[in-house]
């Protein structure tokens, strides 16, 4: 164990495996679902809009990594900077106030455009679910499998209920990104439709908006409750996804 | 941030399969393992403005490993999880993992000889298993290897052969015994 540390290996090789041990080990290969979710997560990073994106993971990185803030004062203020890091500190902190006021003087118009694209983002989880052939992670009936499903998965306990008795059999689960977070995602049937119903906490969201809408043919209905958010999207008819709002809404008031 | 996508899709999405298969073996459960990647691959994603390698695969699994010692923290699974400190404490592991939940049935499916060398792996205390699996199915550099686990070259080696030496030992008490 206290060999010691030498730049040049031979001599030191450890014993080779006999070759008929080294092949029967397996190399696991990535499930297809692995790389769809994968590849989907990148589309969703990378169609964000760059300039609160960038600021984001500079405040989320900045912690105890410096040359992330470096490199990214970097491409604003060129190369000679990085080697002055005093000033590069200072105009951190003038970067991090701008943020800050810009962000703290969020205008009823940003929050506005915010609500649209979370709901272009729901909108589009959902019609990927469906082209996809990935509607669940976890294929199941059983709110008891589908539940335990989440844990280690989220840091929050999504409510499940199967609504079958209300006439919205539960499918499943799936784990799914918006707003380049995880959010649960279940799956419930509507005589021939599927209703996606995603849901997260609610101190996480900015200025969404409760009650029901449409986008691109697909309704949404969005509410709190139990201080959990809930937005259902569905190509079902706006009188089911009402339906289902109620039903969903009581049995978790039941459940509490 | 097209060309930071496509970038990223050519130099570091090839090597998806080696970070499952990484994962896979660290943690033992195929959707810990999934989570572990896809976190690994948006973590990887946000940090490759500033990867300025060649090698993206070694750079890929050091974060796939990061990740994965990240849950175990989290997960508090105190008898996988062995801090560098305690390297020394393994010296002479107990060899009695059996009990764990991949057992060779899961993979019996295949051949025999191919059921005890995997599961003999899994037997391994996490260190051993990490170096063996990056040496022999990811064939890195012991150079890698080192940077990738945090550890000096010399105990790449040392681990590396007490890892062989190992899995031969479970493999022949498992052949005399079946």
């Amino acid at each position: 164990m206290n060999r010691p540390k030498s730049d040049d290996l031979p001599g030191e090789l450890p014993p080779e495996l006999p070759p008929e041990i080294r092949q029967q080990i397996t190399r696991h290969q990535a499930p297809p679902a692995l790389r769809r979710r994968i590849h989907f997560m990148l589309d969703q990073h990378s169609a964000a809009p760059a300039a609160p994106r960038g600021a984001g993971n500079w405040l989320r990185m900045g912690s105890g990594s410096w040359p992330a803030p470096r490199q990214w004062l970097g491409q604003w203020l060129g190369q000679w900077l990085g080697q002055w890091v005093g000033i590069g500190a200072s105009f951190a902190c003038g970067a991090l106030l701008a943020v800050a006021v810009v962000r703290y003087q969020a205008s009823d118009q940003a929050k506005e455009n915010f609500t649209q694209q979370f709901e272009q983002q729901l909108v589009a989880s959902h019609v990927r679910s469906l082209m996809a052939a990935h509607k669940t992670d976890v294929a199941s009936s059983d709110q008891h499998t589908v539940k335990p499903w989440f844990v280690g998965k989220l840091d929050y306990a999504p409510v499940v209920i199967d609504l079958a008795r209300e006439g919205f059999p539960l499918l499943g689960g799936r784990l799914d990104y918006v707003d380049g977070r995880a959010i649960a995602a279940l799956v419930y049937a509507r005589s021939g439709h599927v209703i996606n119903l995603f849901i997260r906490p609610e101190g996480d969201a900015r200025a969404l908006r409760t009650g029901q809408t449409a986008r691109q043919g697909y309704n949404l209905s969005g509410w709190n409750q139990s201080s959990m958010q809930f937005w259902a999207v569905t190509d079902a008819s706006a009188d089911e996804l009402s339906q289902f709002m109620g039903a969903m809404k009581l049995a978790s008031a039941l459940k509490n | 941030m097209i060309d930071k996508r496509s970038r990223f899709e050519t130099e570091v999405l090839p090597h998806l399969d080696a970070a499952y298969s990484l994962a896979r073996w660290l943690v033992r459960d195929e959707h810990v393992a999934e989570d572990i990647v896809q976190d690994a691959f948006l973590r990887a994603f946000q940090y490759f403005g500033r990867f300025r390698g060649d090698a993206a695969k070694p750079w890929l699994l050091g974060i796939v490993r990061n990740v994965c010692y990240t849950w175990f923290a989290q997960n508090k699974r105190a008898l996988e999880w062995v801090s560098p400190q305690e390297d020394a404490a393994l010296e002479a592991p107990s060899l009695d993992h059996h009990g764990d939940r991949q057992t060779p049935e899961t993979v019996l499916a295949q051949t025999v000889q191919r059921a005890m060398v995997n599961a003999a792996i899994v037997a391994l205390p996490i260190p051993f298993r990490e170096v063996l699996v990056l040496r022999e199915l990811e064939e890195l550099s012991y150079e890698d290897i080192a940077r990738i686990s945090h550890i000096p070259l010399g105990t790449v080696m040392s681990r590396l052969s007490r890892a062989r030496a190992l899995l031969r030992k479970t493999l022949s008490s498992l052949q005399s015994t079946s």
